[in-house]
């Protein structure tokens, strides 16, 4: 095959290219958004996206040509005996750190409003994750957690939409985790720690809750659900709750 | 004992004097030939066999894994008929867990780290310097003969109440550390704490030896600087893996403890698992995190270094063309080594550790990604300008470069922390890593393999064969791994035996039966691999010493090299990469070929 | 492991006149049943016809050989050509209610052996194949839904789901809902037995089936502080479904249960004609605390009483707790942790299983010499696999504020008046005009005192009641 082998080098990048532009046309791609900071996490993620395409793309492309161009029996230029080049280290060091460096200085503010500047409120519900379920609480008309108005539920999260909500994530027996690929929310559960979620949904509607840290033989099965929901609704929905647990009938 | 110590005696003895009268005079009986051989050439292949024979047990269990993937709850061929038959043959969930969680502990540790340092280390590092075996060569020995309990407690670990561990290969706690959190925490587990802590007793005797091989046996005019690349690959692993084992190895101490004498060095209070017995509490579960990935990050370059030093060599053997830029390659590999101890937090951003801690690593984890460009910029500088020659080495390698742009271009996503909120835990790793350790290391050792099997065994293996062993492999590879990508991109999670409860995963259906049908492909063409090297080892035609037209010591011995390597003493002249070079008339000038000139031998440090 | 699987492989090549190849002769019965009459179940005697219904081989005692390994299988690569179909069968069930009632082994005879086939080819008859139910409409079972629940799992060309019980209950619950499916050993409580007929969570009275809404409702919500998970999102169509599967398991237990009982324990001839058959099933599910009863057993809750003075009233509840009407202190201990017992508790599905009683059994058949060798030796794997180890109950931690189905006063209420079905849980009401009765006042001032414990202190000396040894889920 000679120089043609260079053609599968070359496969690469438009075979590469060509199933993400199918899948991004085709629906194969990140769940709709309906989080306030999501728009940052998918501006950065097709921001890196189109970054390394191009690298991948160049790098690739280049591959191939020097494949194609310097294959022994095709050519008869001599070799370029040559053991490297100063200054295209110092460009191709460069350029790459100046690059990188900055992805990681513009993303940091997307980072701190998920992670790190927690709305200053009361918790909306606990999520106590465990073998295979995820156990919901709300604090009830007074506010307060482990009082007798405690609203007890399984797996189907309610809250409000367009209003921030603040989550206690625990777990009470393995690591879980707590992902809402909708609202762009990940964050562990871990057994003897209290971890703070945050987010403020923009549309209602009801979406999966992912359980994505390995956590048993029964993790596929933990799958849960958030019903988002205009505020009218979500009360009347947790008054019915708490009058089904205080049922005398 | 005795017959150690005579053994040493002899070695050392031949290390001063002619090898080939010492070799003679001393018939060495099968046993001590061939199995508790001291000699690095015999270790190298014994570890050569033993890992490839991992990899043909570890792609099993990942066809299983795809199996359920593609067609979940079916009756899953051979084995499910076999451990499932009440069932209908569909596979139980923690089986699930126990398939994946296997693949990824026996492909890591049992075939990737001890195939490169293992066996090409072996193989590769006295041959390559010059040296006649290494310095501790009995040492050496017990480093192949410790993975064997490693081996007895992995395939033990299979037939224990339970399976074998079924917590991820990351062991994370508690679902590690409580006997009842899961089937696979029970003996099982045990017995792969047990045989990790013997592979990290082995690669420690190996690391050790080969960095004082590195340092005090190379041959005369063998600089540092004169080094192969693969060479200062595997010195530089070697270091890595001195400094961060101890750390795995005190943890998986630690967790062995929390098992059997419930000491809960991971455990916090309050854990009610399975109903079990509360555990006494006072640990923390982010502990085994952070102790697990200040060894595991940098394993994952222990992993992926000495196959980016081979993949230097076979390209710039087969472009018949310098490398390109010999010492940032090497001070990258510094780079990646030093920088590699600091990022191990970017496994944790989902964790739950300090939020602004992620940040620090994030920006390390960034930086990591700069010496790995140096690297590809420069093979393709190597290859730019050459005369390249298809073999199949080349294309290995050749592919390994394209592979490890994908691998480590992915790589940037996840470090970029908001980004990673999104596709941690979702295919997006799957694919990221197996581009960096399939696409990337396997396909360099594969090309590694066809490069210097002539040395090993001094036959050739056959060329149409492996080059459509190449081509069937990178072809379903890419099938294989590529889509892996954008089920990231749609969230789809790692780990879960039936993703096709969500409605937000249901639509996935058809692009894992796609992933599954190629893996199966990619498994089956492996065979022509397995038939080309059995065959080859027997029938192949034989070679001489340098078939390759190659520069580096090694193809100075004999192929194969008898006991003490090399029947002259090697004197080195140059660098290994002299290829295309004006001042001889071949197109390549090995490190052992005194200059056409008359002028005095210079030979430094000496 | 692989001795069994070589037996298994080998007895397939055998002659079939091989002295006692039970799973041989069971598989013969079924052969002999033609699948149309079993449709249409007039026929006076349905069990004995020319056979022309291809049913694959296999059957009776089942050696499933769980959690060994891959390079097993592997190594039994060679010996697989042996041809097993894979379709799965119920088993047979060989423990009866006392292990040592219906197992094959000393006490067999030729009668016993011939009961056993007839039990295989009435049960087959009369409720068909996992993947091929049938329900006799004395059932009251709505055979549409139990064959969306039934078959391997997977959905039809048009999107609804098939094999839901495959799919979501299998391993856990088995194949014949004997609860001993492979992950079952491994979980604290074990999975339910559908067998007895015997169910902890529900609305009604004791000796009652559970209402189609108790099952529905455990599926639902699962039950806290087990394995037992929600499945709440499931689409209603396919929860009733499953409802209507786990029925379906359980009439069929019970079935066979009454069948063991006419051949092994009372020695007659099972009445093989249909209507004998039809009998057993109308039994289960018309009787006196048959399925069909249960909606009229459901305990109707009395008005709570209006409360002058709450102190006294929540007084009199933790005196009842305490005092020696109630005796709840007795087992959930005087801080109601749930840690008051002082012997081993057990529910029904624990209590009988003797592991020493089946080592004895197997040890005398062994005796025996080589005649029955190989039914031996899967007899001992399969009462191995199918009888997990015996595993105590615990009394509840009342101060969780978490209760096995339902914390609302009313679920409390009925779980105080008709205590827990097959466990030691007794109920505060047990017969009509028995002075032990808790009057329905007493019931809820007991739990109006439960229910304020999770929001009240301790003793400060016990210290924190989550950490103590004997808390529970």
């Amino acid at each position: 095959m000679g120089r043609y082998w260079a053609f599968l080098f070359l496969l690469v990048p438009i075979a590469g290219v060509g199933i993400f532009v199918w899948a991004a046309a085709g629906g194969m791609w990140m769940p709709r958004d309906i989080s306030e900071h999501g728009h940052e996490i998918d501006h950065l993620w097709n921001f890196i996206l189109l970054l390394t395409g191009a690298v991948f793309v160049a790098t690739e492309v280049a591959l191939f040509w020097f494949l194609w161009r310097y294959e022994a029996t095709s050519h008869r230029d001599p070799v370029k005996f040559t053991h490297g080049s100063h200054n295209l280290e110092v460009v191709w060091t460069i350029l790459p750190a100046a690059t990188l460096l900055f992805i990681a200085i513009y993303q940091m503010n997307a980072w701190a409003d998920v992670k790190i500047r927690k709305p200053p409120m009361a918790p909306t519900v606990e999520v106590m994750a465990r073998q295979f379920e995820w156990r919901l609480r709300w604090p009830g008309p007074d506010g307060h957690f482990d009082t007798p108005d405690d609203i007890h539920w399984v797996n189907d999260l309610h809250v409000p939409v367009d209003e921030d909500v603040l989550v206690d994530l625990k777990s009470m027996d393995v690591l879980h985790d707590f992902f809402l690929p909708n609202l762009r929310i990940k964050q562990d559960a871990v057994p003897g720690m209290m971890i703070p979620v945050w987010f403020r949904a923009t549309d209602v509607g009801q979406y999966d809750l992912v359980c994505a840290e390995l956590c048993g033989w029964g993790h596929y099965k933990m799958k849960g659900r958030i019903t988002i929901e205009p505020r009218e609704q979500y009360e009347a929905w947790l008054k019915k709750i708490a009058n089904e647990q205080n049922t005398m009938k | 004992m005795s017959v150690f110590t005579e053994e040493k005696h002899l070695h050392e003895a031949g290390a001063t004097h002619d090898h080939q009268v010492a070799a003679e005079h001393h018939e060495l009986s099968f046993l001590r030939k061939y199995v508790f051989s001291l000699d690095h050439k015999v270790i190298g292949i014994q570890f050569l066999f033993s890992t490839l024979l991992w990899f043909v047990v570890g792609g099993l269990l990942a066809l299983g894994v795809r199996w359920q993937l593609a067609w979940p709850w079916s009756n899953m061929p051979i084995v499910g008929q076999m451990l499932f038959s009440g069932e209908g043959g569909q596979i139980s969930p923690e089986f699930y867990t126990m398939l994946f969680t296997m693949h990824a502990s026996v492909m890591i540790f049992f075939v990737i780290i001890p195939i490169l340092a293992g066996a090409f280390g072996n193989f590769l590092i006295p041959l390559m310097i010059g040296a006649d075996d290494m310095a501790f060569p009995t040492l050496n020995m017990l480093s192949y003969w410790f993975m064997w309990p490693a081996f007895v407690c992995m395939i033990a670990s299979f037939f224990v109440t339970g399976g074998a561990s079924a917590s991820g290969w990351t062991g994370y706690p508690p679902l590690s550390a409580v006997q009842s959190a899961a089937p696979g925490s029970h003996a099982g587990q045990t017995l792969w704490l047990q045989g990790l802590i013997f592979v990290g007793v082995s690669s420690m005797m190996g690391s050790v030896n080969y960095m004082t091989t590195i340092i005090q046996m190379r041959a005369p005019g063998m600089t540092m600087f004169h080094l192969p690349m693969t060479i200062w690959a595997m010195f530089i692993t070697a270091i890595l893996q001195a400094f961060a084992l101890p750390v795995l190895t005190a943890a998986l101490f630690m967790q062995l403890l929390d098992r059997v004498a419930r000491t809960c060095f991971f455990l916090p209070e309050g854990l009610i698992v399975n109903n079990a017995e509360a555990v006494a509490g006072g640990g923390q579960a982010l502990l085994w995190q952070h102790l697990f990935w200040f060894y595991s990050h940098p394993a994952v370059y222990i992993m992926i270094l000495p196959a980016m030093g081979m993949v230097s060599d076979i390209i710039s053997c087969f472009a018949r063309k310098p490398l390109f830029g010999y010492k940032p390659m090497v001070y990258s590999i510094g780079g990646i080594a030093g920088l590699g101890f600091i990022v191990w937090g970017h496994h944790m951003f989902m964790s739950g550790m300090n939020p602004a801690l992620g940040m620090t690593f994030m920006v390390s984890t960034m930086m990591i990604a700069l010496p790995s460009a140096i690297k590809v910029f420069n093979w393709i500088g190597t290859v730019w300008g050459g005369r390249i020659l298809y073999t199949t080495a080349m294309l290995f390698a050749l592919s390994f470069v394209s592979m490890f742009i994908i691998g480590g271009l992915s790589g940037i996503f996840m470090a970029a922390t908001p980004v990673d909120i999104f596709i941690h835990d979702t295919y997006f790793i799957v694919a990221h890593i197996h581009y960096v350790l399939f696409g990337g290391t396997a396909f360099g050792v594969f090309g590694a393999i066809y490069f210097w099997f002539p040395k090993m065994f001094g036959r050739m293996m056959n060329e149409t064969a492996g080059k459509f062993h190449f081509f069937l492999s990178f072809i379903f590879f890419n099938g294989t791994f590529f889509p892996m990508h954008i089920l990231g991109a749609g969230g789809f999670p790692r780990r879960l035996a039936d993703p096709y409860h969500y409605e937000t995963f249901a639509n996935m259906l058809a692009m894992n039966r796609f992933i599954t049908i190629c893996a199966l492909s990619m498994g089956a063409s492996q065979l022509i691999f397995a038939a080309n090297f059995l065959y080859s080892i027997f029938w192949g035609p034989k070679c001489g010493r340098n078939p390759w037209h190659s520069n580096s010591l090694e193809w100075f011995a004999p192929s194969p090299p008898g006991h003490g390597n090399f029947d002259a003493q090697p004197l080195v002249y140059r660098g290994p990469y002299e290829y295309g070079s004006p001042e001889v008339d071949t197109d390549y000038y090995p490190q052992w070929q005194p200059p056409p000139t008359d002028r005095p031998l210079v030979q430094p440090g000496h | 492991m692989s001795l069994s699987e070589m037996n298994m492989c080998r007895r397939h090549e055998q002659a079939p006149n091989q002295p006692f190849s039970l799973r041989e002769k069971v598989a013969e019965g079924r052969m002999r049943v033609k699948r149309h009459r079993r449709r249409v179940p007039a026929s006076p005697s349905p069990g004995r016809r020319g056979g022309d219904h291809p049913l694959p081989k296999g059957e009776g005692l089942n050696c499933r050989i769980r959690h060994c390994s891959l390079p097993a299988a592997l190594c039994l690569l060679l010996v697989a050509g042996c041809g097993k179909n894979t379709s799965p069968r119920f088993h047979l069930n060989m423990q009866g209610k006392n292990p040592a009632d219906f197992a094959p082994g000393v006490k067999d005879n030729e009668q016993r052996i011939k009961g056993r086939q007839d039990i295989a080819t009435a049960l087959y008859a009369m409720f068909g194949t996992p993947d091929d139910p049938y329900v006799f409409p004395e059932s009251g079972l709505d055979l549409a839904k139990v064959q969306m629940a039934a078959g391997p799992a997977g959905g039809n060309a048009d999107g609804t789901q098939r094999g839901l019980y495959r799919r979501h209950c299998v391993h856990c619950h088995g194949i014949t809902g004997d609860g001993a499916g492979p992950t079952a050993q491994f979980l604290m409580p074990y999975p339910r037995d559908y067998r007895r007929g015997l169910y902890k969570f529900k609305s009604t009275e004791r000796s009652a089936k559970p209402t189609h809404a108790d099952l529905k409702r455990v599926l639902l919500d699962g039950i806290a502080g087990t394995a037992m998970p929600s499945f709440a999102l499931l689409p209603d169509d396919e929860v009733e479904a499953l409802v209507e599967y786990v029925k379906y398991l359980s009439i069929r237990g019970e079935v066979e249960l009454a069948m063991g009982i006419t051949v092994y324990n009372e020695e007659d001839a099972l009445d093989m004609s249909h209507d004998g058959l039809a009998k057993y099933v109308s039994d289960v599910a018309n009787g006196q605390y048959g399925w069909a009863a249960a909606e009229q057993q459901v305990i109707q809750v009395p008005d709570h009483p209006q409360v002058a003075d709450r102190n006294q009233w929540l007084a009199a509840g933790e005196a009842l707790f305490r005092g020696p009407k109630a005796q709840c202190m007795k087992c959930h201990g005087p801080t109601a942790l749930g840690d008051g017992s002082e012997v081993a508790l057990f529910d029904d599905w624990n209590k009988d299983k003797r592991q020493a009683e089946l080592e004895r059994i197997i040890s005398e058949e062994r005796a025996k010499g080589e005649e029955v060798g190989k039914l031996q030796n899967d007899l001992h794997i399969s009462l191995h696999t199918y009888l997990l180890p015996e595993q105590q109950v615990q009394p509840r931690n009342l101060r969780l504020g978490i209760y096995r189905f339902g914390r609302s006063p009313a679920d409390m209420y009925r779980r105080v008046h008709a205590g827990i079905n097959g466990t030691p849980m007794p109920g505060g009401f047990i017969k009509a005009g028995n002075p032990a009765n808790l009057k329905p006042e007493e019931i809820w001032q007991i739990i109006d005192y439960i229910r304020t414990l999770p929001y009240t202190g301790m003793d400060p000396a016990l210290g924190n009641a989550i950490t103590l040894n004997k808390a529970r889920n």
